[in-house]
């Protein structure tokens, strides 16, 4: 947020400032595990992807990691089994039409085993609150002449008295808003900062600039998805993380530093050897379309 | 160490008793301005008895009974030889004439000409406003900040960062003060220009190491920025219009030779001159800085003399969002001459930084945002200096100082929904006492021997948070908050800060000198980006934060050429650093009550060889520094906890800045830099969570490469207008090239998913200024 301001104060001297991609040389580093497990309450297939680290420049698909053993467990001992499919990712599918992991306030907890290594990580189902609403206003005062269109915004509030944070994912004709690896998180109660401002009509800023594209309007007959997910704060400060490492640059970019997720050993120490997260989210969704 | 201070001051206080010496004194001043010549000359041929005006230009020397001539002098005014009889303390105020300006003749430095070998302090750089204004720079602004990084010893991380680093020093650690009031964001538009108004400054010196006592509160430097007191004879104005500014400055009389003003302005337009090429929805923004800076002073009588000094500096940016910041001060300075021998100078200031930062947009009425946060400081300074005799001079006095943090007063509104929401004020006071002597021992040595005793309490009304000890690294949790009454002491630090400073005198034109200080810093800006912004805060020591010090050790030689025309030197410099504050890795700093927990502290080290070559006579002049440094820090938690370069880290560094004054009309100035590149981290690895491609060090390592190297050349021609000066009107047209070869110099480097195919990762090197920068300017005065 607080870099927003900085963005748009540095827009003004972007004429002399450039960027250019440039040819580096990087050492090779230790491979290390990766798991990618985001699951959440809906009846749907679950995936939990496994995963080695790449050198920086192979861009080809990531290592999978191949024979692990994937489970998550309720707190009250349900087992739900995720078997191996193609390319790392594990799956569990619903046994029966509206099965789900679906217990509000249980904490869940992952296990991965590979070889004789033992991972775990826990989260717990937040609720989220619906999408009241999403309203398109034509831009009577367009940036460009030639592109003219809709500006969207969607209403949600946040839920009274606790803590909660949210990821809003928007899909513009099934094309995700951003792009893919870009998150619009919230921050706490979406809200503003560490402020304590509970149970509010979500700020604007949260409103209408995480659904729509920097540059193209909607227009009539546009579809737009808007998808809201609970997530843990350490989720949250995990995605956060990954967002600011995956964009620091310009002048106010932080130090370079690595990103642990909540994914430890067994022996309980700090998280080194598995990289990436486990968390599980309830989902709300509104589609809308754009009318005359 | 406190021996020697004891055992000399018992001794020079007996010193002083045998013979029947009396006491000349007083003030030393422009004929032309009535400014008062620092440093300025005063030499008795006859005994070889000399000394130099104080930075209030009052000057104190004692001599046996009799009749002496008495000779005045400073760099570009004419000697004045005075006869007088000695027979009783008297007060003798001067007026030097200035020397005609011939082409090439000299430069006028603010100092006497062999100053840079006689005199104790080493580690000390002075520019006084011409010269910073023969420097070629950024859209022709001489600027203050800028010039001074181009000094030996001082570096910054690239162009746009705020601030300036000292022999291995965060940006934090520079005390700059305008007339004795701190100033804690020195720069407009992020760090392109800094907030000094060329017109108004009188001299620039920036210390470096042997930091004399009554300086402190902060560890690497003091940059002591001193403003015209205005122009006590006639009135006189100066001005410039250039491409980012335009600025303005008067001065003149209130009561010839009692009382003058000044008062100097500059705004810049860029906003004016973009308005036409701004898309709709920037119409309205609103974009440009302004500054101002005004000063009386009151010659009361011979013995007293009142100085009241303001600035006003702001940058201003919005368009439905807004986001402005500014300092303000000022200083109140009174100067008192007892008698002869004691002057004082007393101070008091008032000091506020404030940023405001929300949103505002009209067509949404019902959802606004505002946030402000402040640091409000006071303070009272007496400085008394005791001419004791010609073999010493002691210096006394204390400071005190009451802050007041603000760090969050926020409102805002969501679906007309509003709440206000405050973070806690926080209070400290800062006191410091301190004694010095510079004592002359023989014709070779200067000693220069004090002690600062600094003491900082943060206060009630307010709360301390602890925290459990946890693996260094990893954020910290709250294990309790205690609650204290207004004015109750919540942690309170005691530090002695012992300063000695050595000038051995090898012959007339060398010397060799050496100094060591210890300094103590309680206030810590928590910034943990590359470039500080404007909205990073400024946090008072605490239950959690200890105390910032240091310890340096300088040597150095130096030595003058061809009778001053070339003045060198060579220094090395070691210091040690406790309490460096670095930071958890992801830390939120932003708006966060449990800030403290994020931090994390360790030690640092820096060392170097610093060599400066100045030219100060002749058509041609400037001069050529170069830098050898290491700046290192090592802190449980980061890079193995083992040692590693800071972000601002340079190992070389070597600055050339020359003027060639061709003819009347024309001259040329150039300047050169050239410094490796500063570290950084790479990655060695990549993972891919959520369709984002992260980046990975699995080696754990801070800063372990450096992006490539830094090289700019600037140069600039002059033509005056006015060569023979038949008009009153005084005015030159300034041309002038940034970055000439229009070099991409980087300022980072950093990695990322091609926008187009997300799976592709790439390196992108960022330039701030990826081109060259022409401009003009015109600049007058009459």
């Amino acid at each position: 947020m607080k870099y927003t301001y900085l963005t748009l104060l540095l827009l003004s001297l972007s004429l002399i400032a450039c960027e250019d991609v440039v040819d580096i040389e990087l050492q090779n580093g230790e491979t290390l595990y990766v798991a990618d497990a985001f699951l959440t309450n809906e009846s749907t297939e679950q995936l939990i992807r496994l995963t080695t680290t790449a050198s920086y420049f192979d861009n080809s698909a990531p290592p999978a990691i191949k024979g692990a053993t994937v489970t998550v467990t309720g707190s009250d001992g349900t087992l739900y089994n995720f078997t191996e499919s193609l390319n790392g990712y594990y799956v569990w599918s619903p046994a029966f039409p509206g099965d789900k992991i679906d217990s509000l306030g249980e904490t869940y907890t992952l296990n991965i085993t590979i070889g004789n290594e033992f991972f775990q990580a826990t989260s717990v189902l937040n609720p989220v609150p619906p999408i009241d609403s999403i309203a398109f206003e034509f831009d009577d005062d367009p940036k460009d002449e030639d592109d003219e269109g809709y500006t969207a915004e969607f209403f949600a509030t946040d839920i009274p008295n606790r803590a909660d944070y949210y990821w809003i994912k928007a899909y513009k004709n099934g094309q995700r808003v951003g792009g893919e690896g870009n998150f619009s998180l919230t921050d706490k109660d979406a809200a503003f900062g560490d402020v304590d401002i509970d149970g509010r009509l979500f700020i604007f800023p949260l409103r209408v600039f995480t659904i729509n594209e920097d540059d193209y309007y909607y227009q009539i007959n546009d579809t737009l998805r808007v998808e809201l997910y609970s997530i843990n704060a350490e989720t949250h400060e995990f995605l956060e993380a990954v967002s600011v490492q995956t964009n620091n640059g310009g002048l106010f970019a932080t130090p370079p530093a690595n990103v642990y997720g909540n994914i430890r050993d067994a022996n309980n120490q700090p998280q080194k050897k598995m990289l990436g997260a486990f968390n599980i989210s309830s989902v709300s969704k509104k589609t809308a379309i754009v009318t005359p | 160490m406190k021996h020697i201070t004891f055992i000399s001051l018992s001794l020079l206080f007996f010193s002083s008793i045998a013979q029947q010496n009396f006491t000349i004194s007083g003030t030393i001043k422009s004929a032309s301005n009535g400014e008062e010549l620092i440093g300025a000359s005063v030499y008795c041929k006859a005994l070889s008895l000399g000394t130099t005006a104080n930075v209030y230009g009052f000057y104190s020397l004692t001599l046996p009974k009799g009749t002496y001539e008495i000779t005045y002098s400073f760099i570009g005014f004419e000697d004045q030889v005075k006869t007088i009889n000695v027979t009783s303390n008297g007060q003798y105020n001067i007026e030097l004439a200035e020397t005609a300006n011939e082409i090439g003749e000299v430069i006028v430095t603010g100092e006497r000409s062999d100053a840079n070998v006689k005199e104790i302090e080493m580690s000390v750089a002075k520019m006084d406003s011409k010269q910073i204004k023969k420097i070629p720079a950024l859209l022709g602004e001489a600027d203050v900040i800028k010039s001074i990084q181009l000094l030996p010893g001082v570096s910054t991380v690239g162009e746009g960062s705020t601030g300036f680093n000292v022999r291995g020093g965060g940006i934090d650690q520079n005390l700059v003060i305008l007339d004795e009031a701190p100033v804690f964001n020195s720069s407009h538009l992020l760090g392109f220009f800094s907030v000094f108004n060329p017109d108004a400054v009188k001299n620039v010196t920036l210390i470096k190491g042997g930091i004399p006592s009554e300086y402190g509160g902060r560890l690497s430097s003091i940059l002591d920025v001193r403003m015209n007191e205005g122009n006590s004879k006639e009135f006189e104005g100066s001005g410039g219009v250039g491409v980012i500014f335009s600025r303005l400055a008067l001065q003149g009389p209130i009561k010839k030779d009692k009382a003058s003003f000044l008062i100097a302005g500059r705004r810049s337009y860029a906003d004016i001159l973009a308005k036409p090429f701004l898309r709709d929805d920037l119409k309205d923004s609103k974009f440009y800085f302004y500054d101002l800076t005004a000063k009386v002073n009151y010659q009361i009588n011979d013995k007293n003399r009142l100085f009241l000094s303001g600035f006003f500096g702001r940058d201003v940016f919005g368009s439905g969002f807004f986001f402005d910041w500014g300092n303000a001060t000022s200083t109140l300075r009174w100067n008192h001459i007892f008698n002869e021998k004691l002057f004082l100078n007393l101070s008091a200031y008032y000091s506020n930084y404030d940023y405001k930062l929300g949103v505002n947009i009209p067509e949404e009425p019902l959802d606004n945002f505002d946030w402000n946060s402040k640091i409000i400081n006071y303070s009272i300074k007496p400085d008394f200096t005791y001419f004791l005799n010609n073999n010493n001079t002691l210096k006394f006095g204390g400071q005190s100082i009451y802050y007041i943090f603000k760090p969050a007063d926020a409102s805002f509104t969501t679906g007309g929904d509003g709440s206000s929401v405050t973070l806690p004020e926080k209070y400290a006071v800062e006191n410091a006492v301190y004694l010095q002597n510079e004592q002359k021992i023989g014709s070779r040595i200067t000693l220069q021997y004090g002690i600062r005793l600094s003491n900082f309490a943060q206060l009630g009304k307010g709360e301390a948070r602890y925290y459990r000890d946890t693996v260094p690294g990893v954020r910290k949790e709250l294990d309790r908050i205690e609650n204290y009454d207004d004015n109750e002491v919540i942690a309170s630090y005691i530090n002695p800060e012992p300063r000695f400073s050595i000038n051995y005198s090898l012959d007339e034109v060398s010397s060799l000198k050496g100094s060591y200080n210890r300094m103590a810093q309680y206030l810590h800006l928590i910034s943990n980006t590359v470039a500080s912004t404007p909205v990073d805060i400024w946090l008072p020591t605490n239950n959690n934060l200890k105390p910032q010090l240091v310890d340096q050790v300088a040597i150095g030689y130096f030595r003058n050429l061809q009778k001053n025309t070339y003045e060198t030197s060579a220094e090395v410099f070691y210091k040690d650093f406790q309490n460096q504050i670095d930071y958890i890795d992801n830390a939120n700093i932003f708006f966060n009550q449990d800030l403290d927990a994020d931090l994390l502290s360790g030690d640092g080290r820096a060392y170097g060889l610093e060599l400066y070559v100045k030219k100060v006579k002749g058509q041609l002049n400037g001069f050529v520094s170069y830098t050898l440094s290491r700046s290192e820090r090592k802190v449980d938690g980061i890079n193995k906890n083992e040692w590693y370069a800071t972000r601002f880290d340079k190992t070389h560094i070597l600055n050339v800045v020359a003027s060639y004054d061709w003819t009347k009309k024309w001259s040329f100035s150039a300047n050169f830099v050239l410094s490796s590149g500063t570290p950084t981290t790479f990655p060695t690895s990549r993972y891919e969570v959520q369709g984002a491609v992260v980046p990975h060090n699995s080696e754990e390592s801070r800063n372990n490469v450096r992006i490539p190297a830094y090289h700019r050349l600037d140069v600039s021609a002059t033509l005056n207008l006015n060569p023979d000066k038949t008009k009153k009107w005084d005015s030159e047209l300034v041309f002038s090239v940034y970055n000439l070869y229009a070099r991409k110099n980087p300022f980072s480097i950093y990695f990322q998913q091609n926008e187009d195919d997300r799976r592709v990762t790439e390196a992108i090197q960022y330039s701030v200024i990826g081109t060259l920068v022409p401009a003009i300017s015109y600049n007058f005065n009459f």
